[in-house]
């Protein structure tokens, strides 16, 4: 019986950090009321682009603690050094990739399942706004968290992976309620 | 030395996310569906990103076990009686119970801070109490046939369970929520 106290202890604390950083995002969702009315079809990506960003960052963090450890990057940011900068390419290109690759297959389900929506061009339009400050904001975050955490001595494998995840579901709402103001305002 | 190349990444990165956003993406299609409610009861859209991160942590936690578990030969690859299974269980229906009444408070306060509540705090707490306990056995469920399959075929369950899981979790969490609401007529 020991065994389930010790498990349920450790899953208790895991959960409630993250259902606590979860429900800042979601109360940026509920504040998104208008913008979700206003562009038909954006609810239908809200899932997708939080967990892209979230195995984005996920991935991105866990081979920066790989590098770490091996010792090809120093635990500083330096621009110079050719795997930090690959790694930094990848990320961002990834990024914008999957970014309009969800307004595309969001189009095509709306068409699919025929739901109305904001159109191709303000789908692709939105997710690259919000797909380019996310991608800004949460490379700048990944870097310099786990280049902080491994200089301060701790194992950015056990931290960044659970940290990053929950602060990325908090920074993509942001960012996508950014791009959808802007999309109301230019978008067609 | 330049032992990352960002094609490299960006290839080998591109199969995986794109599967599992396209599952996010038909998980999306579900809130569509129910859209006009979700914007009345904006409560059930603050339960998304919370309740979306709980399915991510069952599905880590029984992932992760279950492949230890099947390495190291404390349970086989079938269904039978098993006490370590059991009592994983029993632990992550526990996990799902407490997080549901913390998950529940902190929903209520918040929605009356924004004054948000229009569903009454009792309602709340059944509803994430229910779908939680729900999503934690379909997740306990699939992960449980995912990792005996993985093993099977001389697959590593460690890499099989958890992006399989989490992917699952949005689509099934979303469901839940969305089913058990209408269930007991908040939306």
């Amino acid at each position: 019986m020991s065994s389930v106290l010790r498990i349920v202890f450790e899953g208790v604390i895991a959960q409630v950090v993250s259902v606590t950083i979860g429900v800042l995002a979601g109360i940026g969702l509920a504040y998104m009321r208008g913008a979700l009315e206003e562009l038909p079809g954006m609810i239908i990506l809200v899932p997708a682009f939080l967990e892209m960003r979230g195995n984005i960052s996920g991935t991105f963090a866990s081979r920066l603690g790989t590098a770490l450890h091996v010792g090809i990057v120093k635990p500083y940011v330096d621009f110079k050094n050719q795997n930090l900068k690959a790694n930094i390419l990848g990320t961002f290109t990834l990024g914008i990739i999957e970014s309009i690759f969800i307004a595309f297959f969001t189009y095509v389900l709306c068409l699919a399942f025929s739901f109305k929506s904001m159109g191709l061009f303000n789908l692709v339009l939105l997710m690259i706004i919000a797909g380019l400050l996310s991608n800004i904001v949460m490379i700048f975050l990944t870097l310099y968290s786990t280049m902080y955490i491994y200089r301060v001595g701790l194992d950015p494998d056990t931290f960044m992976g659970p940290y990053i995840t929950s602060v990325g579901d908090v920074v993509s709402i942001i960012c996508l309620f950014i791009a959808s103001y802007i999309v109301i305002i230019v978008g067609v | 030395m330049a032992t990352y190349k960002a094609s490299r990444i960006l290839r080998e990165g591109f199969t995986a996310i794109t599967l599992s956003v396209m599952i996010s993406t038909f998980a999306g299609t579900l809130l569509n569906v129910r859209l006009e409610s979700l914007i009345t009861v904006p409560v059930i859209l603050i339960l998304i990103p919370p309740f979306n991160d709980m399915a991510g942590d069952f599905g880590c936690i029984i992932g992760a076990r279950l492949a230890t578990a099947l390495h190291l030969g404390i349970i086989k690859p079938r269904i039978e009686k098993n006490t370590y299974l059991f009592r994983n269980i029993i632990a992550i229906i526990f996990i799902a119970i407490i997080s549901s009444i913390y998950l529940s408070i902190l929903v209520y306060a918040i929605g009356g801070i924004m004054g948000l509540n229009i569903v009454s705090p009792i309602s709340i707490l059944i509803l994430i109490l229910i779908s939680s306990i729900l999503l934690a056995l379909i997740i306990i469920a699939v992960g449980v046939i995912v990792a005996f399959i993985s093993y099977i075929y001389h697959w590593d369950p460690d890499n099989t369970t958890i992006p399989i899981l989490t992917a699952i979790g949005d689509f099934t969490g979303i469901l839940t929520l969305i089913y058990v609401a209408s269930l007991i007529h908040i939306i």
